[in-house]
């Protein structure tokens, strides 16, 4: 009874189906991939799954507060190209290294801070307010490596990709990001941008200052898509203003498949990284699958609107069975 | 006796409009500390506006607030707060998301040393509220899953923790049953005792003259008067005068002035969906039947079956004698069956379009028109609007700066045209002023006299009790018992509302 009672608690969370999910396609791929649980095939997994993971993270934080970044993808852009450029001449110094951090955390908060300022103190329309930046990132890029270029110290890109056993640097900093994640909930400002992303109003009646929490929601977001941005710059190990792009819709898929809701206010950022993960799976499962290159597309389209279905589906039975119990 | 203590509150000529629609036009109050002031007045006539900008929610266009005798600008709710103001919402202020103990903390966690939430602290505080206010709530329910007793206890209970100066409770009791309601009064006697002061806004007089020292009445968005109860004695004519600014002529029941029809226009047989058990009854044209029955048995339920909002499980729907199957809202407009919902604002009403708009959208259910013809249009609705009497500029206003007495009239007035068979009111009197209701309920009648019939769902049973010609008590989605002619009476309904839970327990 007990266990029973657990087990129900359990599949009321809202990222249970993609936990669902989840095992299918790791069940799916373990069939067609012989040595997938290898130590290092799941080290080379999560080493390209990184930037989704954490990109997906910062997207969370931002659509759980009831906002969306739709400049996730060429924030990403701009920081690898910072860091690129900066970092080309750095060689072995390791002290080389650091303007072009401080640089790329600059910006990405900077760019935090512009997203945030217009959502939350302007008011325009989250959706076409980070449309906009998004371009104005992507010019910026452009404007500082107009073509594919730079370099990134070869002991970096080393360091990243160092892993003892099933302990990998990817790993790290993932579980790294997910604490400073669980941190913020345990005071204050995650209690609060769960409020404003669930009733804006309600917040603000209540002494919530709101442009405030939507300010820090963004800021909170590009900080972990920042983290996202050093994972593809150090396995891109060069820079290239084109390299973020495809990462906006798809870390939008996976907040959604991780039962996050749209509107925002509900859902776990854990679900996130269970829907980044999904996705990067997929991708796999297709081309262990053996599916002809002209299908792939079509075939992966297919799959992630089914994983949407489930989790959507899901969250809206259990909304409507608890408002009846 | 007198009251002595220091004026708390006090506002001078507060005045704001709303897109040309002047909600305040003269809001001057004052308050002492300890007492209990009644706020009344019509929908419309600016309370809400002005506890509103009392709590910072609203900017006012001129006037002065005074808090202590200190001059004060308010820009922020948050700037309330800290003068010890606080504000139990009647749109309540919950976050549907959030569980009820982290809403009574919203805005002011206890944190720990180092600045993390103090989740331990935040449960005892609003243990404490809610084991006074409404024992047996669980504290770890999501709000959005709550019933909107429930809410508006949560809502309550949050303001009590808060724990201020100047409490201002707008209508806290609409959704609340009577046990509920002594639990709330108990506790606002005792807050009272302890010198804090507390303006009460109802629609429910009985309510106001039980609890509070004296009364203000806002009309038009103006201080019409005060009523000292010492004084003046607790006369509930004199208030309803200057609520309506007329004269109060007695309450007059017009189920007893109609003769029953024998054409019946709905026929329910055996039927059952969700909650609901073998329901079956036939509604004749031109007959008011009420709902009853304790909160939450299925009445809603039965409403949104019959307008096609619930599929039906099982038996057998009749409307004029044809049998026929709803799958959507648009098939029982079609056949004449519409409702009109609890929640107007969120199921009723398109907010932000203009009042012709949110008429016309009625027909749209309808099918035959390839144009529509905006011009007859226009007349109808302005026929509408007068019939009605709607308070608006024009029939371009929006309707978020209609007033909500005013809006009800438009989710009602919108079938008017349509002619329907079957008239589904779900609460329609909810939150709305002594006039307003009775003109809604005049207008009620007034259809149910040209052939529709009526099926009313009402919370307050003196509404059931007025205007119905049978009510039926549904106990845990049955039919328990029928009221009909001389058998309705207030406490017939509530006695047959209470024996059917013994029956069922026994």
């Amino acid at each position: 009874m007990d266990i029973f009672n657990q087990l129900k608690k359990i599949s009321r969370k809202p990222e249970f189906p993609s936990v669902i999910i989840l095992i299918t396609v790791i069940a799916l791929n373990a069939a067609l991939q012989k040595n997938f649980f290898a130590i290092n095939v799941i080290n080379v997994n999560l080493l390209t799954f990184t930037p989704l993971i954490l990109i997906s993270i910062g997207q969370a934080v931002i659509i759980l507060g009831g906002g969306l970044d739709l400049s996730v993808g060429t924030q990403v852009s701009l920081i690898n190209v910072i860091m690129a450029v900066l970092m080309k001449d750095a060689g072995d110094n390791q002290a080389a290294v650091i303007p072009g951090f401080l640089a790329a955390m600059i910006a990405a908060l900077g760019m935090g801070f512009v997203n945030g300022f217009t959502a939350g103190y302007l008011n325009l329309p989250p959706m076409i307010a980070t449309f906009a930046t998004s371009a104005i990132w992507y010019g910026l890029a452009l404007l500082i490596l107009p073509s594919p270029g730079g370099a990134i110290p070869t002991w970096l890109v080393k360091g990243f990709s160092w892993k003892y056993s099933l302990i990998s640097m990817p790993l790290i900093i993932i579980v790294a990001a997910y604490l400073v994640w669980i941190f913020v909930r345990r005071r204050p400002l995650g209690r609060y941008i769960y409020a404003v992303g669930s009733n804006e109003t309600a917040a603000y009646a209540n002494g919530v200052n709101t442009r405030r929490v939507k300010l820090y929601s963004y800021m909170l977001g590009s900080f972990f898509v920042m983290l996202g941005g050093f994972a593809i710059t150090f396995q891109a190990a060069s820079g290239d203003a084109r390299l973020g792009l495809s990462y906006t819709l798809t870390s939008i898929a996976a907040v959604v498949v991780g039962g996050i809701a749209l509107k925002g206010g509900s859902g776990n950022v854990i679900g996130a990284v269970f829907g980044a993960i999904i996705l990067n799976m997929v991708i796999n499962l297709i081309y262990f699958a053996n599916i002809p290159s002209e299908f792939q597309e079509f075939t992966k389209g297919a799959i992630i609107i089914l994983a949407l279905a489930l989790a959507v589906v899901y969250r809206r039975r259990e909304s409507k069975s608890l408002a009846l119990s | 006796m007198e009251n002595n203590g220091s004026v708390i509150l006090e506002t001078k000529s507060i005045k704001k409009a709303f897109g040309g629609v002047k909600a305040l036009v003269d809001g001057s109050f004052s308050c002492k500390q300890g007492e209990i002031v009644g706020l009344l007045g019509a929908n419309g006539s600016g309370k809400t506006t002005f506890s509103k900008i009392i709590m910072g929610l609203l900017h006012s266009d001129a006037g002065e607030i005074y808090i202590d005798g200190q001059p004060v600008r308010f820009r922020s709710p948050l700037d309330a707060m800290r003068k010890g103001i606080v504000m139990v919402h009647q749109q309540l202020s919950l976050i549907p998301d959030l569980t009820v103990w982290e809403n009574i903390n919203i805005g002011h966690e206890p944190r720990t040393k180092s600045g993390a939430l103090d989740d331990d602290t935040a449960r005892k505080r609003a243990a404490e509220v809610i084991n006074r206010l409404a024992p047996g709530l669980s504290l770890d329910r999501v709000v959005k899953t709550l019933l909107p007793s429930e809410q508006q206890l949560v809502e309550i209970a949050k303001a009590l923790s808060k724990g201020g100066k100047l409490l201002i409770l707008d209508e806290p009791t609409a959704a609340l049953e009577q046990t509920q309601v002594n639990r709330l009064f108990e506790i606002m006697r005792e807050l009272k005792s302890q010198g804090t002061t507390i303006i009460f806004i109802s629609h429910r007089l009985g309510e106001v003259l039980e609890i509070c020292d004296y009364v203000v009445v806002f009309r038009n968005g103006a201080n019409v008067g005060t009523v000292r109860f010492e004084k003046d004695g607790r006369d509930e004519n004199r208030i309803v005068s200057l609520i309506t600014g007329k004269e109060e002529s007695g309450q007059q029941n017009g189920a007893k002035d109609r003769i029953r029809s024998d054409e019946v226009s709905l026929e329910v047989k055996r039927l059952s969906a969700g909650m609901l058990k073998e329901i079956s009854f036939a509604a004749h044209r031109g007959e008011i039947i009420g709902i009853g029955g304790l909160q939450g048995q299925g009445q809603e339920d039965l409403l949104l079956v019959l307008a096609g909002m619930i599929h039906v499980e099982k038996g057998e729907l009749r409307v004029n004698g044809k049998p026929v199957k709803f799958h959507h809202p648009a098939d029982a407009i079609r056949h004449g069956v519409v409702l009109v919902p609890g929640d107007r604002q969120k199921e009723g009403l398109f907010l932000n379009h203009s009042l012709f708009m949110n008429v016309i959208y009625a027909r749209f259910g309808l099918r035959g028109e390839w144009l529509i013809p905006f011009k007859r249009l226009r007349e109808e609705v302005k026929r509408v609007v007068s019939t009605l009497s709607i308070r608006t500029e024009s029939i371009e206003t929006e309707m978020q700066n209609l007033s909500g007495g005013n809006q009800q009239k438009v989710v009602v007035g919108k079938w008017l045209p349509l002619n329907p068979a079957v008239l589904l009111l779900s609460d329609p009197a909810k939150g709305v002023d002594v006039q307003a209701k009775r003109e809604l309920y005049e207008l009620i009648r007034d259809l149910a006299r040209r052939g529709t019939s009526v099926i009313l769902y009402a919370s307050d049973n003196e509404e059931l009790v007025s205007h119905c010609d049978r009510i039926f008590v549904l106990y845990e989605g049955q039919i328990v018992e029928e009221l009909a002619g001389v058998e309705i009476t207030e406490d017939n309904l509530v006695t047959a509302s209470l024996r059917a839970t013994v029956k069922q327990s026994t």
